[in-house]
């Protein structure tokens, strides 16, 4: 039995609920199958003009990455060929306003300078001093001091009770006590911070005490990890990060890791609760967890399009594509091409696995992949552990798919042997 | 830039050597190799992909690495049949 405190329940239905006002601006009321008119999009053209949620018929203003910026022209790749290939191609395809227009000042707010809008040489030493703590084997590292803590946490709350709702009361946990652990943020601390995610400055009331604490004397932490780590830069000089830059890193990795890792922990587990034989089957042979959530990633990834902005006029699989636009990677289609995958809208385990891009790839390919992985596998490893008989409770909804830019299940219903 | 030589086995009695080139420039760590073809790469120190003795993945896997690979920091070269 773990000691960790376990989440309030009704807050955590508020804060995680799919509905709220934050979720809709990106699309949460939107409950049809998007698949079917990527796949017609993408037999018409790999490239079309448009963003991916008017391509789909949604005339909603919607925001996410890239989006609305509507002084800019935007086009849309469906095609696995044109989304590789804009993801690798960072010099025609950059990662923030700015590097196309340095006078733009529209960007998203609170990520002016990050990881995630940084370009070229700055980018790349930026990365290098954290991948470190995000590589393959760092995973146990994150799990041991962090995760699986919180997930024995969570089913102890549930055992006795025969039923449970996963999405809220166990997805969408892991991510977010995982990633305020390794920054040093009490549990029961870990709501009022998951209140933050749309108010950076807020977030960073939080870090500052911590940041303060292991200058003075590091800990097992990510933090820690921030404050120590050194850089050289091209004149030979050795930098450390500023608070400053810990902040913004560490708020990126919040907004990045939260949401994103839970709803498609929750899109994997409804997946496979909606065919009990496959469920069956990884219970019985774990090493079938692996292809279970990689085939996930393909077939349902969260967020199914990033945005790059485009700094030279280029002929672009068939589509003329001026400077200043905004190219949109429909990486949720490019997933799905037939061209790369056979029956691509089937959920199906055992077919050979190949890199998707669930993550993105090129220089900004995800730097938390590895993490997601294993919250994901330890998550739905311990549900098979421990709850027997593991199933949908047949008296409630099924789960649906349901958000646009952020993708998820509403609820995940389930019933076990007590 | 650093070559690993391998033997990788094609079909059953099939075995060719390949080398593995590595650009450590432009890898960056993010492990994407280690995922499609976790018996032959590992990260050194510095987080640059490196290629272990004795490693046992089948042809295709270490495709799927060099191919997945987000910064095409790896190259795959058939050096003989065996």
């Amino acid at each position: 039995m773990s000691e960790q405190p376990v989440l309030d329940r009704g807050r955590m239905r508020e804060l995680f609920d799919l509905r709220n006002s934050i979720v809709m601006f990106t699309g949460g009321n939107y409950t049809d199958d998007p698949y079917p008119i990527w796949h017609e999009l993408r037999e018409q053209a790999a490239v079309h003009p448009g963003t991916p949620h008017e391509l789909n018929g949604i005339e909603d203003d919607l925001f996410f990455h890239g989006l609305p910026f509507p002084e800019w022209p935007h086009f849309t790749a469906f095609s696995w060929a044109a989304c590789d290939e804009a993801y690798r191609d960072d010099v025609v395809f950059t990662s923030s306003a700015t590097a196309v227009d340095p006078e733009y000042e529209g960007g998203l707010r609170g990520y002016e300078s990050s990881l995630l809008t940084m370009g070229g040489a700055e980018h790349r030493r930026y990365r290098s001093l954290v991948q470190p703590s995000f590589v393959p084997a760092k995973a146990q590292w994150w799990i041991a001091n962090w995760m699986q803590a919180t997930v024995d946490a969570l089913i102890d709350a549930i055992l006795e009770e025969g039923r449970a709702e996963l999405n809220v009361d166990f997805c969408a946990a892991i991510p977010l006590i995982t990633i305020t652990g390794s920054f040093g943020i009490p549990v029961d601390q870990a709501l009022d911070v998951r209140e933050t995610v749309s108010e950076p400055k807020r977030m960073v009331e939080f870090l500052v005490p911590i940041v303060e604490a292991r200058r003075n004397q590091p800990a097992d932490d990510l933090i820690s990890v921030l404050v120590e780590a050194e850089y050289t830069d091209e004149n030979g000089k050795t930098h450390r990060l500023s608070d400053r830059e810990i902040y913004s890193f560490a708020t990126l990795l919040l907004a990045a890791g939260s949401g994103t890792t839970w709803k498609q922990m929750g899109i994997t587990l409804a997946a496979l609760l909606q065919r009990p034989d496959v469920l069956a089957a990884v219970r019985d042979d774990r090493s079938l967890l692996k292809p279970a959530i990689e085939e996930s990633l393909r077939w349902m990834p969260t967020d199914p399009a990033f945005a790059r902005w485009v700094a030279e006029d280029i002929d672009f699989h068939g589509t003329h594509i001026p400077r200043g636009s905004i190219l949109h990677i429909n990486l949720g289609a490019a997933n799905r091409d037939p061209s790369r995958w056979d029956r691509p809208d089937e959920y199906d385990i055992y077919r050979s696995l190949k890199p998707s891009l669930a993550f993105g790839s090129g220089p900004h390919v995800c730097l938390g992949m590895h993490v997601a992985r294993a919250e994901m596998t330890t998550g739905i490893g311990a549900l098979l552990d421990r709850l027997p008989n593991l199933r949908l409770d047949p008296d409630a909804e099924p789960p649906r798919p349901l958000g646009f830019y952020e993708r998820g299940v509403m609820e995940i219903p389930v019933v076990f042997d007590a | 830039m650093i070559s690993f030589i391998l033997n990788l086995f094609l079909l059953e009695d099939d075995v060719a050597t390949w080398s593995i080139d590595i650009d450590r420039e432009s890898c960056i760590g993010s492990g994407v190799c280690l995922v499609y073809a976790p018996n032959t790469f590992v990260h050194d120190d510095d987080a640059k992909a490196v290629v272990v003795d004795g490693a046992t993945d089948d042809l295709e896997s270490v495709q799927n690495a060099v191919q997945g690979c987000p910064t095409r920091a790896l190259r795959l070269i058939v050096e003989e049949e065996v």
